[in-house]
């Protein structure tokens, strides 16, 4: 008698389910159709780090340093200081590895003449790492466009 | 991270190990290669392998919000017999590489590898000097196709790579297609 | 104990209760008994033990009521030391009893025949410093691999080169029975060894369990870790105290904002920073959105383990709205590195306390909804419904926490009998015990715990006032030598870090006591007579995540 009970009562709450699953067709889809639309990323986002530049390609780093060494990470590997003619310092080689980046937004946060900022670029793929090691100084974010062997798809 | 502690002794993915796939074949027969390119390419099944953090966002890309099934690369298979694209999401360390090898030689050929964030990539936060567990990067274990950076990756991230890997599929530029 | 007495006449006057477990204390044989300042080291009751009064110590311990909180292992180089942590359910007394060895003749007996629950934290203190625990049945490497011969925690050791070996058997056949601890006559000629894992859609990450069976009847089965170790607490031994904020979101990824919060109750211990009334709201908001989120997540991937799909897409729906409310307050959808010292990172964003109002709406009227589509299911109900039964004795010697706990009938909760947080103690809500301690029990505890977070988060959205959302501190803090110890909950239970500092800006050690380590031993226990798909209800009950316990 109970294992009939208990059959009636699995059919019954297999039925129940399938009503709550058949009701969700008509609510409202939500599915982003990425790629043919963007998804929207907050303003707050972490994305891969790079320098701040004004329309004359200016930046504000003074080469201090401080975000090299509060990496966690090590992310910045390369940061080589010179002299300009003002005697004041540059940075002359500046690369970000975003292989080794954890987008944690320390470096932001340290920058003493917020010199650096977040980009929102949020689905970039690479079909080799060392696309990853960026020159910032030459404004480069992993893009489809910096990816010689990545440019096969059609926009 | 110095260079030399990068360069260690580990197993290279060429040395030692052949794929299956990699036989070339007597007759090319250029037509169907292509035909099966294209379906190999719209329906990608990818082993349910996530190993950490990555492996939510693999989720979170297959659950409705981002939904991979739209591509054709929704149909998340529990043997590894049964799939042809490893998406390895999360660190690898030592006592878990010898198992990704041992996955990767299941999976029957042509076979592809999205490695999914920085671990996954080259160790990320955990390749450091005191370093002992993490290996740097999992194409030192499986040949890798597309690289996805982020920690962990946004779900769209790991749908363009799918989307790359399926041109790169159909275009025959794979591990798996270069013979 | 002479010496003893004398050091236990301190500064602060005890209460009776505490009278009661000095004396409790001083009758064991134990030197150097201490009350410390639990306000500032989180510890109530200092002792030291030696090797033979270890065990009747701890034996005393569990008859006065008392869990194994966790066991830790510092090298004082030169010396190696194990502190033990317990702590009774019903009041907040936590003693500390410290062993010294020798780091060449590192020997400690075993007191796995008291708590059950010390069996992996002996291992992992042996993987981790080779201390040896005499009289323990398997002091098999737990973390590492089999073949490594260093103990990474030690201070003499700097890195070692990643050896991948060829391979994979990690058990050869003749091993097996020792591995799980058998018997020449526990073997039957029908039974045979099934690997669970590591690649296992129903392990939640790489889990890997030996399981002995015969035919569709588990005899046994033994855990086998560290296939997502990542030697986090080495690392931490070498960066900066704000560095390491960041590896606290990559330890438990389902709700990092709650590992957050736990290192940053840790370092306000420490260095005595107080963070701000504004901060504790954020924080008690975000905090329980993300136990939500978490909850969400076990809700999905246990329905995907006993063969229902629909949940998790629901489940994960919810959870992208959620994390969209993260991504805009924080920056990013799950390693968020929010919740620092003396506050939270940045202020919240405009339109913060509408999106979570709208939020609570919707999930108001979604939980229900899960109520009615599973857990009133009865094919649910039929395959957790006395499957994996925990007793309160059981939890309490495997030193389980969190939803486990509370679901096998013990009235216990971090936020209310440890507040490292002053608002849980000014809001309304309650805490949820079920009494069965079997997987249908632990479901409904974490079910009700979310309608329970939400009411939280609707108070503490009340409760962001204006002012400042961060204390004034500098960045490259000092903590001042001393040992710190902060337990805060998460979603998966008790998250203890006890903190060796040494007075400069890295630690000198840090142990995190994850909350899904003992609640992972205990399914150990639980497999024996049951069936293969019962091993996969009791493991999505439990709710581990694998990297947490790796590190």
């Amino acid at each position: 008698m109970s294992e009939k009970r208990g059959f009636f009562k699995g059919v019954w709450s297999l039925i129940s389910g399938l009503g709550f699953t058949f009701k969700t067709i008509f609510r409202p889809t939500v599915t982003v159709r990425y790629p043919k639309e963007k998804v929207p990323v907050a303003p707050a986002f972490r994305g891969p780090v790079r320098l701040i530049t004004d329309e004359t390609e200016q930046h504000k780093c003074v080469a201090c340093l401080a975000c090299q060494r509060i990496c966690p990470t090590n992310a910045i590997p390369v940061l080589s200081v010179a002299k300009n003619e003002l005697n004041k310092n540059v940075p002359v080689d500046f690369v970000i590895d975003d292989a080794l980046c954890c987008y944690c937004g320390l470096c932001v946060e340290v920058c003493p003449t917020e010199a650096l900022e977040h980009s929102k670029v949020n689905d970039a793929v690479t079909s080799n790492p060392v696309n990853l090691r960026r020159m910032i100084l030459q404004n480069q974010l992993i893009t489809e466009d910096n990816d010689p062997n990545i440019s096969l798809r059609r926009k | 991270m110095s260079d030399e502690h990068r360069s260690l002794p580990v197993m290279q993915p060429d040395s030692g190990h052949t794929d299956e796939g990699q036989i070339p074949p007597i007759v090319r027969f250029l037509p169907l290669q292509k035909a099966l390119d294209l379906a190999r390419a719209n329906s990608l099944w990818p082993l349910t392998f996530g190993i950490a953090c990555c492996a939510i966002e693999m989720m979170a890309a297959s659950a409705s919000r981002y939904d991979t099934d739209r591509f054709g690369a929704g149909v998340f298979r529990n043997s590894p017999r049964q799939a042809d694209l490893m998406i390895v999401a999360g660190t690898v360390n030592m006592k878990m590489a010898p198992i990704i090898r041992r996955l990767y030689d299941q999976m029957p050929a042509p076979k592809y590898v999205i490695a999914l964030g920085s671990c996954a990539i080259c160790g990320g936060p955990f390749d450091q000097d005191e370093n002992y567990a993490v290996v740097q990067g999992v194409d030192k274990v499986v040949p890798v196709d597309i690289f996805v950076p982020g920690c962990p990756p946004r779900p769209e991230a790991l749908i363009n790579a799918i989307l790359e890997l399926q041109e790169r599929i159909k275009s025959g530029q794979t591990h798996s297609s270069r013979v | 104990m002479s010496d003893s007495e004398t050091t236990v006449a301190l500064e602060i006057k005890p209460t009776a209760y505490q009278q009661q477990l000095l004396d409790l204390l001083s009758s064991l044989h134990l030197a150097g008994i201490q009350l410390s300042d639990f306000s500032k080291t989180g510890v109530d009751f200092d002792a030291v033990a030696n090797s033979e009064t270890l065990p009747a110590a701890a034996s005393a311990l569990r008859d006065n009521g008392f869990a194994l909180d966790c066991i830790l292992g510092i090298d004082r180089n030169p010396g190696l030391e194990a502190v033990y942590l317990f702590r009774p359910f019903a009041d907040g007394a936590r003693v500390r009893i410290r062993a010294q060895v020798a780091p060449d003749r590192a020997l400690l007996p075993t007191i796995t025949g008291i708590y059950s629950g010390a069996d992996w934290y002996e291992r992992e203190v042996h993987d981790m410093f080779g201390i040896v625990f005499e009289g323990h049945s398997h002091l098999r490497p737990l973390l590492l691999p089999h073949f490594t011969n260093f103990h990474p925690l030690r201070k003499n050791f700097h890195g070692s080169p990643i050896v991948i070996p060829e391979d994979t058997v990690e058990i050869p056949e003749v091993d097996l029975q020792a591995a799980m601890k058998l018997g020449q006559t526990d073997r039957t000629h029908r039974d045979f060894f099934l690997n669970m894992g590591p690649q296992h859609p129903s392990t939640h990450g790489v889990l890997r369990i030996l399981l002995h069976v015969e035919g569709e009847e588990v005899l046994g089965g033994r855990c086998h870790l560290g296939y997502s170790h990542r030697g986090t607490e080495k690392l931490a031994e070498k960066k900066q105290y704000v560095q390491i904020l960041p590896y606290t979101d990559r330890m438990d990824y389902l709700a990092p904002l709650n590992y957050n919060w736990g290192y940053a109750a840790l370092l306000e211990r420490a260095t005595g920073i107080e963070s701000t009334p504004r901060a504790e709201a954020i924080r008690v908001a975000i905090g329980e959105l993300a136990r939500v989120s978490s909850h969400l997540v076990w809700l999905g991937t246990f329905m995907l383990d006993l063969g229902a799909i629909t949940p998790f897409l629901f489940c994960f729906e919810d959870r992208e709205r959620i994390l969209t409310v993260f991504e805009r307050a924080t920056g990013q959808r799950m390693t968020t590195s929010y919740i620092v010292v003396g506050g939270v990172r940045n202020d919240v964003y405009d339109g913060f306390i509408q999106d979570v109002r709208d939020l609570l709406d919707y999930m108001r009227k979604r939980l229900p909804e899960y109520d009615r589509l599973v857990m009133t299911n009865e094919i649910f109900l039929q395959r957790t419904r006395g499957v994996g039964v925990i007793t309160a004795q059981q939890a309490r010697d495997q030193g389980v926490t969190g939803p486990v706990l509370r679901g096998s009938g013990v009235d216990f909760d971090l936020r209310r009998d440890e507040p490292y947080c002053p608002l849980y103690q000014e809001l309304k809500w309650n805490v949820v015990v079920e009494q069965e301690g079997d997987c249908l029990a632990r479901s409904r505890v974490r079910m009700r715990e979310m309608d329970e977070s939400l009411n939280l988060i609707e108070q503490a959205l009340e409760r962001i006032e204006e002012g400042p959302y961060r204390a004034k501190i500098p960045r490259n803090f000092k903590v001042n030598a001393g040992e710190y110890y902060s337990a805060t909950e998460g979603p998966r239970g008790m998250v203890g870090w006890y903190l060796v500092a040494d007075g400069s800006m890295t630690p000198y050690r840090l142990k995190v006591r994850v909350p899904s380590f003992p609640n992972l031993q205990v399914v150990e226990s639980l497999i024996p007579h049951s069936r293969v798909a019962d091993v996969v209800a009791i493991l999505g009950s439990v709710d581990v995540v694998i990297p947490e316990i790796d590190r």
